[in-house]
């Protein structure tokens, strides 16, 4: 009972949040409802049994992801009602498209049922006597353990692209090299002059 | 060896024109009539071993054609028949080579008109060397190519392109005939070897084609069909309009193609298919008809026109028309011998009108000439030579052969040898007329020339008169000498089994004794009727055609055949094929096809380019259009909905 | 409860080989001071053709699954490893000689390929949705990279975003795709939904969902083949990124999608052969039209390349429709035999340079004949093989294709193939027109590329484009072998 209640609660608001992120005027406003919407979904991996998926999505998307798109979008001057006047033009071609595709969707949906043999091809779920966390942890290493790595070389790439697309080195820019300053000698840097009163130093 | 006189002229001839550059125009000479003398002096050896040794033979050269059971081979087929026209071919070639390099000593490409004249050759000996029906269709086509070139051989001169392309297109109505008799040939024997088809001939005399539902006798319709090959070739009534305008060429081709050799073609091709004309009475009488008239209908237009060498032509045609009635009355010796006789005096006239224009500053026409007989003795005297023999005068080549045919026209006793008979007496009298009107004209009474151009007549070199030297000798002696062995008592020897028969002939030989007596008698009066009208009076010839003015016209015209083909066929073509053009190619085809094609393809092309837009939302939302598409789709097609 | 087990590291050896290589190589361009480019390149040339040696003398004998069966080892997926790899060295050996002395000239470029690489050899030996969407990612996210290397270029940056932004829309087609069927399979691993699909109650109240899974994940291989109407990123990417970079794109990710598409439609898709085979056609055919008209009016070499691959895409599809063994095998042929002329044709664009750059124009390659007639012949050969014109290689390879449609009754796609051939020829024909019979424009001649290593490779690719024909059966034999334990 309170279970479905949170179900809908959670739901609701999760589709509500969804329709603002798109329908806010003010990109801030967008992105705080993005992190409503991250923050109901967790809630629902939560009531799923799911807690360490609901933990990773508040802290990875929540934590990471949105800050960081919250500061992309404050330092980026982006008019999104400009850019929401211009994509108006499509919302009839849209709507068409998005119709048919929601009928689609509904045969599908009311015509699904799983096969037969779904229930043996099911991995079995996780071990009652373990937490989430851990029985993950159990097959990460062993049965996934090859998407986990490549996953892992993905990311990789993903910092190689980032740092090839934007590191660059300027001319005439001050960098602080640690050894240069260790090395330092005395001599090099220091000299002593006599200086005659009233004259100063040439 | 026997091979040899064949393809000395194509040696010449490939040396001449590929190396015609690196060898120069002497060079090319020198090659080409060398290879002709060479080519005619072992003909003569070739024509006393075959014809009078009786020594007939074929050399196969090369396998050419070998399907099932069909098989054509290159090979020289020596019989008195084709060693005759062999002689004459490369006798005449021979002089017409000297003779061009004289005449042809300012022109630009003398190589490459040497070539030309020597490759014309080769096809004509090809041709009548031929042991098939194939190969004598390559040298058919090989002759009215080489024609084709020589005509259009000043291709600056519009004049002589549209002769040239006149030619070629009336020669493919009569080629078209040939090649029809040669299947049809190829259907009622099942091969073109000239002896199978000889051998077989008398057993397929009563075979019939049925055609339409209706039935046709087999071999009249071969003999029909290969006549009207030759019709176009020799320039018989129908078929004769490009003759004339042949002679745009040079004069020197006029006297080789169009007077002594490749317009006779289409009479060997007759004498050739003797065994199967004596087997097609239906068939000889047309061609007996058809020769009779182009013999009389060509004589009336020669009598009008002014141009030299029209006349001479028109002349020619008129000769052939003569030789055609001979052997449709069955005298094939007696239309060979007028037909080896005619080559040398009408070649001798060619070329000696030739001189003449030579001398005259290129100029042709009649009407501005005269009065020039004291200033070109030797021209004169060979002219004089060549119309003698031409008007049939006795002792001259032509007077044995044209009593000869005419003889025989009277000896065949039926009512289409009496009208090819009378006709050939009227016809004779009007050559006489004509020839003499052309000397008179040409050489007697005062200078019409202008002053400028009278200054500059003078007498051929002599490169040029040597040529006509030995024609002159052979319009003198041909007829005497050959006589015997032509249609004489040799006759039967002579010929060998080249010819089916000599019956015409021997009939010739029986005839009334004024028959013999005629053609010289209204040869005299033509010749007479000739000096009173152009020499001796003033006048009469304009009032004769302002009296007969209708008649003057209409041969004056050339009975109005170029008009009435000009309205009936080219005109009417020329709107078809212009409506085909613009209408049917141009719009349907092209439209439709290759132009229309490329153009959709260039439009669907630009539609496909204008929808690359370069946004990146455009891009994704083709992509979930496509997808719900076939998402659509497949689930349509899941509910049985398509 | 499964054990790690080392015998699997063991079996994808090169996987490993490529994946640590990679990123020793990394370590040595970091730790290199100055132009690290070339050695790198070269160390990953080296890399690679080891691991394509390793291949080669590894035979896979026996098909063998590994990593609980989401990788799968066999002939097929080696035969397909050793071409990526070879177009893959190709292709660097051509970029090395366009970006050197640019400010592309740096270590991370072979690096990325090599990852690249790394993605698309998981991505053939896929067994498993999981599998397949780490080695597409993997690869995908390199290229993304790589399209925008050329970070100075805002032509090259908007190309990269707009693969990016596409790519992550094919991804999400994908995922959803997967998810769908996992929904209805109750696994990810090909075996399973296969054995699964044929057994279950399809077609039934279930297969909406079956179909519309196939459709999402075939859809997003669309997308890596540039398949129409999946192809629209495919001219402007082309144009737009490095032309070393478009070579690579039009050689390598190709094949390993393609062997992706075999795959699926040989293994998890097979019982849905039925409903599978009408829109592979359908984006057969599509592909080929799009791919024959709309490069007639393109100026842009690049531009016109990137419709030639899309309408060669079609082509090979042709074989897939077929679904034949000959038509499998016909289609491992055709790829084979477009690659070398890709790494032909592109071999001569780049060798070519207007102003120290690659040229892009096609009238800049008019009078060619006159100033380069050597190139000018290659490029007229290659473009004669491109437009199918015996006795060059291009003419078996679709000849193989729409003798393997009409043996498998496809006659509608053979003749749709040849005639979108004939209007292909048109393009490619053109060239050679505006390089032989055009005037040469104004200005300097074209310049030439000093790289030698660079003309061996476009001497080894006109090799075999001319002397295909002698031995034409060879390669026929060893797509039919590869093919041959694909379909049951």
């Amino acid at each position: 009972m309170i279970a479905s209640l949170a179900f809908y609660l959670f739901s609701f608001v999760l589709i509500m949040s969804a329709l603002f992120v798109i329908s806010a005027k003010n990109p801030v406003h967008s992105v705080l409802f993005l992190i409503l919407a991250f923050f109901n979904a967790a809630g629902l991996f939560v009531l799923l049994g799911a807690e360490f998926v609901a933990f990773i999505l508040a802290i990875v998307y929540v934590g990471a992801v949105a800050v960081l798109f919250l500061f992309v979008v404050m330092m980026l001057d982006v008019s999104f009602a400009d850019l929401r006047r211009e994509s108006m033009q499509y919302i009839p071609l849209g709507l068409v498209i998005g119709g048919i595709l929601l009928v689609e969707m509904a045969f599908m949906m009311f015509a699904w049922s799983p096969s037969m043999m779904a229930g043996g091809n099911i991995a079995a779920a996780a071990p009652k006597d373990l937490s989430n966390t851990h029985a993950l942890g159990q097959i990460l290493y062993t049965q996934y353990v090859l998407p986990f790595q490549v996953s892992g070389l993905i990311l990789l790439v993903a910092m190689i692209g980032a740092i090839v697309l934007t590191l660059r080195v300027r001319p005439g820019t001050l960098r602080q090299k640690i050894s240069d300053q260790v090395h330092v000698r005395r001599e090099d840097v220091v000299e002593v002059r006599k200086v005659q009163s009233g004259q100063g130093v040439e | 060896m026997d091979a040899l006189p064949v393809f000395l002229p194509l040696i010449g001839f490939l040396i001449a024109f590929l190396f015609g550059k690196q060898i120069g125009d002497r060079g090319a000479q020198f090659v080409t009539c060398a290879g002709l003398i060479g080519a005619a002096a072992l003909s003569v050896s070739l024509f006393f071993d075959v014809a009078l040794g009786g020594n007939a033979r074929t050399i196969e050269i090369a396998p050419w054609i070998a399907s099932g059971t069909f098989e054509a081979n290159w090979a020289v087929r020596l019989d008195t028949l084709s060693v005759v026209m062999m002689c004459v071919i490369t006798i005449v070639s021979s002089c017409v080579h000297v003779y061009s390099v004289g005449y042809m000593s300012h022109d630009e490409h003398q190589a490459r008109f040497m070539s030309y004249l020597s490759l014309f050759t080769f096809a004509m000996m090809m041709l009548v060397t031929a042991d098939n029906l194939i190969q004598l269709f390559f040298g058919w086509e090989g002759v009215g190519l080489a024609s084709y070139l020589l005509i259009g051989f000043w291709n600056k001169k519009h004049s002589a392109n549209a002769a040239a392309i006149k030619a070629f297109l009336v020669n493919r109505v009569g080629d078209l005939g040939l090649a029809l008799g040669i299947f049809a040939c190829l259907v009622l024997f099942d091969s073109v070897q000239f002896d199978t088809i000889f051998m077989q001939a008398s057993s397929q005399s009563d075979a019939v084609f049925r055609f339409l539902g209706h039935e046709f006798h087999a071999l009249t319709l071969v003999c029909l069909l290969l006549f009207i090959g030759a019709c176009g070739k020799s320039a018989q009534l129908g078929l004769h309009t490009w003759l004339p305008d042949a002679m745009e060429g040079p004069t020197p081709v006029s006297a080789l193609i169009h007077a002594a050799t490749m317009v006779t073609a289409g009479v060997f091709l007759v004498c050739r298919f003797s065994p199967l004309y004596e087997l097609a009475p239906f068939a000889k009488d047309v061609v007996t008809i058809v020769g009779a008239l182009t013999a009389i209908f060509a004589a009336t237009i020669g009598m009008t026109q002014f141009d030299i060498k029209r006349v001479i032509a028109y002349s020619t045609m008129s000769q052939l028309g003569y030789m055609f009635f001979a052997a449709g009355v069955g005298a094939y010796g007696a239309a060979m011998f007028h037909l080896m006789t005619h080559a040398f005096f009408k070649a001798l006239l060619f070329l000696g009108a030739g001189s003449v224009i030579h001398a005259m500053s290129d100029e042709q026409d009649m009407r501005r000439m005269g009065g020039i007989a004291g200033h070109i003795k030797i021209t004169y005297v060979l002219m004089w030579i060549g119309s003698l023999a031409l008007a049939g005068v006795p002792f001259f080549a032509g007077y044995y052969s044209k009593d000869m045919i005419l003889e025989a026209a009277y000896g065949a006793h039926t009512q289409v040898g009496m009208l090819a008979f009378w006709i050939g007496i009227g016809a004779a009298l009007m050559t006489a007329f004509y020839s003499w009107r052309l000397l008179l004209l040409t050489f007697h009474g005062k200078p019409r020339a202008d002053h400028h151009t009278m200054e500059h007549v003078h007498e051929s070199p002599f490169i040029m008169l040597l040529p006509l030297f030995v024609l002159a000798v052979g319009a003198v002696l041909a007829g005497y000498v050959f006589y015997p062995y032509f249609v004489g008592e040799e006759v039967e020897a002579f010929w060998g089994a080249s010819i089916a028969s000599h019956e015409a002939i021997h009939a010739a030989h029986h005839v009334p004794s004024w028959v013999p007596l005629a053609p010289t008698i209204v040869g005299g009066i033509g010749i007479l009727l000739g000096f009173i009208c152009y020499q001796f009076t003033q006048g009469i010839p304009e009032t004769v055609s302002r009296i007969f003015k209708p008649v003057h016209a209409l041969f004056f015209r050339k009975w109005y055949v170029d008009e009435l083909y000009d309205a009936m066929f080219v005109k009417p073509a020329w709107v078809l094929g212009r409506r085909f053009f613009k209408g049917g190619d141009q719009m349907i085809i092209n439209g439709l096809g290759p132009d229309g094609l490329a153009k959709a393809s260039r439009a669907g092309s630009g539609v496909l380019s204008a929808l690359q837009t370069g946004y990146v939302y455009h891009y994704a939302l083709t992509m979930i259009v496509a997808i719900v598409a076939l998402m659509g789709w497949l689930l349509l097609k899941l509910k049985g909905l398509i | 409860m499964t054990v790690f087990n080392f015998n699997d590291v063991v079996a994808i050896a090169p996987e490993v080989m490529l994946a640590v290589g990679s990123m020793l190589l990394m370590m040595v361009g970091v730790t290199a001071r100055g132009g690290a480019l070339k050695p790198v390149a070269l160390l990953t040339v080296f890399l690679w053709v080891v691991t394509a040696g390793y291949i080669c003398t590894h035979g896979a004998g026996e098909t063998m699954r590994v990593f609980e069966d989401m990788l799968v080892l066999d002939d097929f997926a080696q035969l397909m490893k050793i071409f990526i790899a070879g177009g893959a060295v190709a292709a660097l050996l051509l970029a090395v000689a366009d970006i050197d002395k640019t400010v592309m000239a740096r270590f991370e470029y072979p690096v990325l390929m090599s990852f690249a690489v790394l993605g698309m050899f998981l991505m053939v030996s896929a067994n498993d949705l999981l599998a397949l969407y780490v080695g597409l990612e993997l690869s995908a996210l390199s290229l993304y990279v790589l399209a925008a290397f050329d970070r100075n270029s805002t032509r090259a940056s908007e190309a990269g975003l707009k693969y990016f932004v596409l790519g992550a829309i094919s991804s999400g087609m994908l995922l959803f795709g997967a998810s769908l069927i996992y929904g209805y399979t109750g696994s990810t691993q090909f075996d399973v939904i296969q054995a699964t699909l044929s057994a279950g109650a399809v077609p039934g109240p279930s297969s909406v969902v079956v179909l519309f899974g196939m459709i999402l994940i075939v859809s997003a291989m669309a997308f890596k083949i540039s398949a129409v109407p999946f192809h629209m990123w495919t001219p402007d990417v082309y144009e737009g990124a490095p032309t070393s970079v478009t070579a690579f794109f039009a050689i390598v990710p190709k094949i390993a999608a393609m062997a992706l598409i075999i795959r699926l439609v040989t293994g998890p898709f097979e019982p849905l052969a039925s409903d599978l085979q009408p829109v592979l056609a359908i984006i057969a055919v599509a592909s080929m039209l799009v791919g024959a008209f709309a490069a007639i009016v393109q100026t842009s070499i690049k531009r016109l390349l990137a419709y030639s691959s899309i309408g060669n895409m079609g082509y090979a599809l042709v074989g897939l429709v077929a679904g034949t063994h000959l038509g499998l095998s016909a289609l491992v042929m055709y790829l084979a035999i477009y690659m070398v002329m890709t790494v032909g044709t592109f071999g001569v664009i780049m060798l070519l340079r207007r102003d120290g750059m690659a040229v892009e124009k096609i009238s800049d390659l008019s009078g060619l004949s006159k100033s380069r007639p050597y190139y000018a012949y290659a490029l007229a050969i290659l473009m004669f093989s491109m437009s199918g014109i015996p006795p060059l290689a291009g003419f078996f390879g679709k000849y193989a294709v729409f003798q393997a449609a009409v043996a498998a009754n496809a006659y509608v796609l053979a003749v749709i193939g040849v005639l979108t051939s004939v209007v292909a020829a048109w393009y490619y024909i053109n060239i050679i027109r505006v390089m032989f019979f055009e005037e040469p424009k104004e200005g300097e001649a074209l310049g030439l590329s000093s790289c030698p290593v660079s003309r061996i490779v476009l001497g080894a690719s006109l090799l075999f484009v001319l002397l295909f024909i002698l031995a034409p059966q060879s390669l026929a034999v060893i797509s039919a072998n590869a093919t041959n334990g694909l379909l049951k």
